[in-house]
């Protein structure tokens, strides 16, 4: 394949091709999802979708591929007691860290190829060698929540791919929480969930992302069948640079979708939250929530795009980002967008940056709690009007917790 | 017990009190009235420490110790309150989370262990339903969504748990309903001790039917020009303030 770049190669880039070369004899699909990959290059700020996240500049190497775990492996944390673990070790499925799997869910490697625009999102497919299909079976509601674990063998800095799909049969019902842990490095990580939801299918998607001082990408792909109901939480924090990118297709009638998200945010963490949602048939409901907490120089990103086709009519969406920055230094980007082409839609978005109320911490501090404490009650409160809207309550006490967490440490955390 | 000094105070540039004086006794209740925008909140917040205002000379000394030198917060834990003329709304906070924290954080200031879960659920029982607060509303986030009335019972149940040496209350009379009115003085009368001072900001002679004042003060742009025993409220309630504001002047 001929490719014609205006702008020569990044290192990075350089370096990615070379190791895509060295993997050789891969299927066409891997192949033509690098092309995809080597066409656009690592996105830069010039890339709309991209705009406020340069991944070209965060990555000046291509660090070299986690291999078969190396190094050794942590233990998953624990997010939803009684969870069946399911874990990845360096993009791999390893039997030997997860459970059984529960009645009605099947397992199988292939994974039938999944369009994408985006080069991230093709790069994973480039890469992603050991890609992990979950199928689980129409009608049925899996009474266990099944956990993706992705973990990384302790040793160098490296890049890991990971893809996971997730097909939800028709009027099947789960739940799947998805982590990242031991991340420090700092990894290239980038991880892909794919989720075909059937029609009536009902999943509860629940993330937890602590990214350290690694660039991690993690893409959610969803297709939704008619009535299908998608709810997706994640929560984000640290990272040299975290992404979470959405595209969610709407294309059965009255499919919904809920995407919410905390991101917390400090030092010199980058953190964004892209979504596009669309709509492609009618009486569909999309509600998309975001609150970012950012102290340091720390950066936030939400944007979100709702496309409403033109055949979408009654389609429902509401999009609100809030963040709340505890320095002078920290900077929160917000775009929210629709793209309507239908006529008869109630859609709306609405963004909010600020600082903490004084009045509020004033008003705290009469009552004899300190400014650091009064600024975690209003903080975690601020975190927490998301996290108690979990349709899972077991998976509130550990997000709640992340929280807790993050504000106790943030008077440790030089800025 | 509460002495105030040549106090001057200023916001924005704006200059609010005027070389203010006043001394409260141990045991005793002050009455503050005076005309809108004579400075009555400003002094309580200058008082209790908010931050937007400048103290530009005196001092507020309460039990001899200087509190415009300590943050909000300590004076707090030192044995002030302030019942607010505005109380704020805390979004997503529990009343009872933010009593909690309240009385803990006080105590912790103090150097005295934080209280058991059930000793505090039982003493903010006792309190509220003497001041007829529906338990139910414990749990809702503080003041948000209360009425007028129930935001200035909540102050007083914060009160009476936190316990103050020194109580300022800015107009919590106002939007209490007659049997409220009864409720809360009550509240605040059961507080009365030898020990315990009150500053009672009120425009209204009613309250001080319920709550006797030792003390009647007028106040006007920034100053006390006026001060008399329990029948000069209800002479103000009469004449109004034409007699004073002109003297400050
Ligand atoms: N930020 C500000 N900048 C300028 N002037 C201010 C500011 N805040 C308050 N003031 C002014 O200070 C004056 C005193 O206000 P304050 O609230 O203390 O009055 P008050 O006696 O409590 O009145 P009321 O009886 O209406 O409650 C008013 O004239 C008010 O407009
Ligand atoms: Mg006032």
């Amino acid at each position: 394949m001929n490719l014609i770049l205006s702008r020569p190669k990044t290192e990075a880039e350089a370096g990615l091709a070379a190791q895509f070369e060295a993997l050789g004899g891969l299927n066409a699909a891997r192949r033509a999802a690098f092309a995809q990959f080597a066409e656009a290059g690592l996105p830069n700020k010039r890339v709309e979708a991209w705009h406020f996240t340069d991944l070209r500049g965060a990555m000046d190497t291509a660090l070299p591929l986690a291999g078969d775990a190396a190094g050794p492996v942590g233990k998953p944390e624990s997010l939803m007691p009684g969870a069946c673990v399911i874990a990845l070790v360096d993009g791999r499925y390893s039997p030997a860290h997860s459970d059984d799997l529960p009645a009605h869910v099947a397992l199988c490697t292939d994974t039938g190829p999944m369009a994408t625009k985006d080069s991230v999102l093709a790069l994973n497919h480039a890469f992603a060698a050991h890609p992990l299909h979950l199928e689980i079976a129409a009608g049925c509601a899996v009474d266990q929540p099944i956990h993706i674990a992705h973990l990384i063998s302790q040793g160098q800095p490296k890049a890991l791919f990971a893809r996971v799909a997730v097909t939800v049969g028709a009027g099947a019902q789960v739940c799947l929480v998805e982590s990242a842990s031991g991340m420090a490095g700092p990894h290239q990580i980038n991880l892909a969930l794919e989720l075909t939801l059937g029609a009536d299918a009902k999943c509860s998607h629940i993330a937890d992302f602590a990214a350290a001082n690694s660039v991690l990408v993690n893409s959610l792909s969803a297709r939704l069948g008619g009535q299908a109901d998608l709810h997706s939480f994640a929560m984000l924090s640290g990272g040299a640079l975290l992404r979470r990118q959405m595209f969610v297709a709407l294309e059965g009638e009255g499919g919904n979708v809920t995407l919410n998200g905390v991101q917390l945010g400090r030092g010199e963490e980058h953190i964004d939250t892209s979504l596009v949602v669309a709509h492609m048939a009618g009486h569909g409901v999309s509600r998309e929530t975001f609150r970012t907490i950012l102290d340091g120089e720390a950066t936030g990103v939400y944007q979100g795009k709702v496309v409403v086709h033109p055949h979408a009519q009654k389609t429902d969406g509401k999009m609100m980002s809030k963040a709340v920055l505890l320095s002078d230094h920290a900077v929160m980007d917000n775009k929210p967008e629709l793209e309507i082409f239908a006529d008869d839609v109630v859609c709306g978005h609405g963004a909010t940056v600020g600082a903490l109320d004084e009045d509020q911490i004033f008003y705290c501090a009469a009552r004899g709690i300190a400014k650091p404490e009064a600024e975690g009650l209003l903080l975690q409160a601020f975190a927490d009007e998301l996290i108690e809207a979990l349709p899972d309550a077991a998976a509130i006490p550990h997000m709640s917790q992340r929280v807790a967490d993050w504000l106790r440490t943030r008077k440790d955390v030089a800025q | 017990m509460l002495e105030i000094r040549n106090l001057h105070a200023e916001i924005d540039g704006k200059k609010i009190l005027n070389g203010l004086n006043l001394t409260v006794r141990a045991g005793e209740v002050a009455a503050i009235m005076g005309p809108n925008g004579s400075g009555k909140s400003t002094l309580s917040y200058v008082i209790a420490g908010r931050p937007d205002y400048e103290v530009t000379a005196g001092e507020v000394l309460l039990n001899g110790v200087n509190l415009l030198e300590m943050a909000p917060d300590v004076r707090a834990a030192a044995g002030l309150f302030l019942a607010f003329q505005y109380p704020l709304e805390i979004p997503g906070v529990a009343t009872m989370t933010f009593l909690k924290a309240a009385m803990n954080a006080q105590r912790k200031q103090r150097g005295e262990a934080e209280l058991a879960t059930p000793d505090f659920i039982k003493l903010v029982r006792a309190q509220a339903k003497a001041l007829k607060i529906d338990p139910e509303m414990l749990k809702r986030p503080l003041n948000v969504g209360f009425s007028g009335g129930e935001k200035k019972r909540m102050e007083i149940l914060q009160m009476a748990l936190l316990a103050p040496k020194f109580g300022i209350l800015d107009e919590t009379d106002s939007g209490l309903d007659i049997d409220a009115l009864k409720i809360v003085a009550e509240g605040v009368n059961a507080l009365r001790s030898p020990q315990r001072g009150f500053l009672v900001i009120t425009h209204y002679q009613r309250l001080l039917d319920y709550i006797k004042p030792d003390t009647v003060l007028v106040m006007s742009k920034g100053e006390i020009v006026k001060s008399g025993g329990p029948e000069l409220a209800l002479e103000l309630e009469k004449s109004g303030y034409k007699d004073y504001v002109g003297e400050a002047a």
